[in-house]
């Protein structure tokens, strides 16, 4: 059914073994808004577009020009991938299917899922902690090395669930990046710790207090984001990442 | 044929009944309207309502917004919440009426799904959100178990 989902380069991308970031939005935008943050702090160049029927009927218009909701950009030996409207439940096998094959051919050095872990009590968090899950040795390693801490027992849903048991089986480099977070507001926050985390696994140098202090205006600009992303994460059921899994390891 | 018809007829409004119960039900959740108004100049603010046994607990995001001017207020089972920015928010390339709307402040009014004790509502703001402890008016009765 992967066909049903159309990933266009617009530019090709010739970049060997790239570093490949996506920013899907899900619990606090924080995937989104870290990516948003790495594409304008890199000047990151748009390159392609991903389109679907699986997708809702939306165009988003910037500066007059009619654009895809759903954009790759690259920059040096980075790529991003980012949407601006929330993946149907519908969609989610298909894309994150598309994603992977697509991906596989760029043999990255490294791809990168950026989201939000949902804690109930993210209101009394004055610092907020992120944790990595990675898919094979190679990043595992570089976890450890990036002194990120590892998420080892929980649950994981949505896009990135699907996509990391995808890429264990076909031995891609994933990891899942995520921070603590609210669940139903805009946490530029808790993507300014990813953020923070992202500079130490691909070696970057992307301006978190730049990011901080645009928060304010992040929440504004994001409220209908956010409700449309709560809406469509019912499907997923986000929370059931605070629950523990039955079975010992 | 009359009693098959009246049957069938039966059907359709105790399937009626229940859409119009899911739809009330979940008319909020699934409400399409607009987070802005630009008549009044005002946002919608996103909130969170949980409800324990014992209490309404209702969250706000409420950027741009300082404790001394946010405006609380409650009657008739509704909570009207107010606050205004403290620098009036505008993008200029957004849509159409909206690019030469200064907003100015948020507006929301939320139901309460309970009767509350008006006089112990508590709320505090922090780091940009509003939490408001809305106590249930509780009457407990003691049931004699034989």
């Amino acid at each position: 059914m992967t066909e049903e989902i159309n990933i266009v380069e617009t530019e090709p991308i010739q970049i060997e073994h790239p570093n490949v970031v996506i920013g899907l939005p899900d619990v606090g935008l924080v995937g989104l808004i870290a990516t948003m943050h790495m594409i304008e702090t890199l000047k990151m160049e748009r390159v392609g577009y991903i389109e679907s029927k699986l997708f809702p009927p939306v165009v988003v218009l910037h500066n007059g020009e009619i654009q895809s909701p759903i954009k790759m950009y690259a920059k040096d030996n980075n790529i991003a991938i980012v949407s601006e409207i929330p993946i149907p439940t519908g969609a989610i096998y298909d894309l994150s299917d598309a994603l992977l094959k697509h991906v596989k051919k760029w043999d990255p050095n490294v791809v990168v899922l950026l989201h939000g872990i949902p804690v109930p009590n993210r209101l009394n968090l004055e610092e907020v902690q992120s944790y990595a899950i990675g898919t094979n040795d190679k990043t595992k390693k570089l976890i450890a090395e990036s002194n990120i801490k590892t998420m080892d027992t929980g649950v994981v849903v949505g896009l990135k669930a699907i996509f990391l048991w995808d890429s264990l089986k076909e031995n891609i480099p994933t990891i899942a990046l995520g921070a603590e977070s609210f669940l139903e507001y805009p946490d530029p926050g808790a993507a300014s710790s990813v953020v923070i985390a992202l500079n130490k696994l691909l070696n970057l140098d992307l301006d978190v207090e730049a990011l901080l202090n645009k928060a304010e205006e992040l929440r504004v600009r994001m409220r209908d984001l956010m409700r449309r992303t709560q809406e469509t994460m019912r499907g997923t059921q986000p929370v059931r990442e605070l629950e523990l899994p039955p079975m010992f390891g | 044929m009359t009693e098959r018809k009246r049957l069938i007829d039966r059907m359709r409004d105790f399937i009626a009944d229940i859409e119009r119960d899911v739809m009330e039900a979940f008319g909020e959740i699934f409400e399409d309207k607009c987070t802005w108004d630009p008549e009044e100049c005002c946002l919608e603010p996103l909130t969170n309502i949980i409800e324990t046994e014992e209490e309404i607990i209702i969250t706000a995001d409420l950027p741009y917004v300082k404790k001394e001017n946010i405006s609380l207020h409650v009657a008739e089972g509704m909570l009207d919440l107010q606050a205004t920015l403290e620098q009036p928010v505008k993008f200029a390339q957004w849509g159409t009426i909206q690019r030469n709307t200064e907003f100015k402040k948020f507006h929301k009014y939320i139901k309460l799904p309970a009767t509350v004790d008006t006089d112990k509502i508590n709320a505090v703001f922090k780091n940009g959100f509003l939490r408001i402890y809305i106590p249930k008016k509780i009457k407990r009765i003691k049931i004699k178990i034989e």
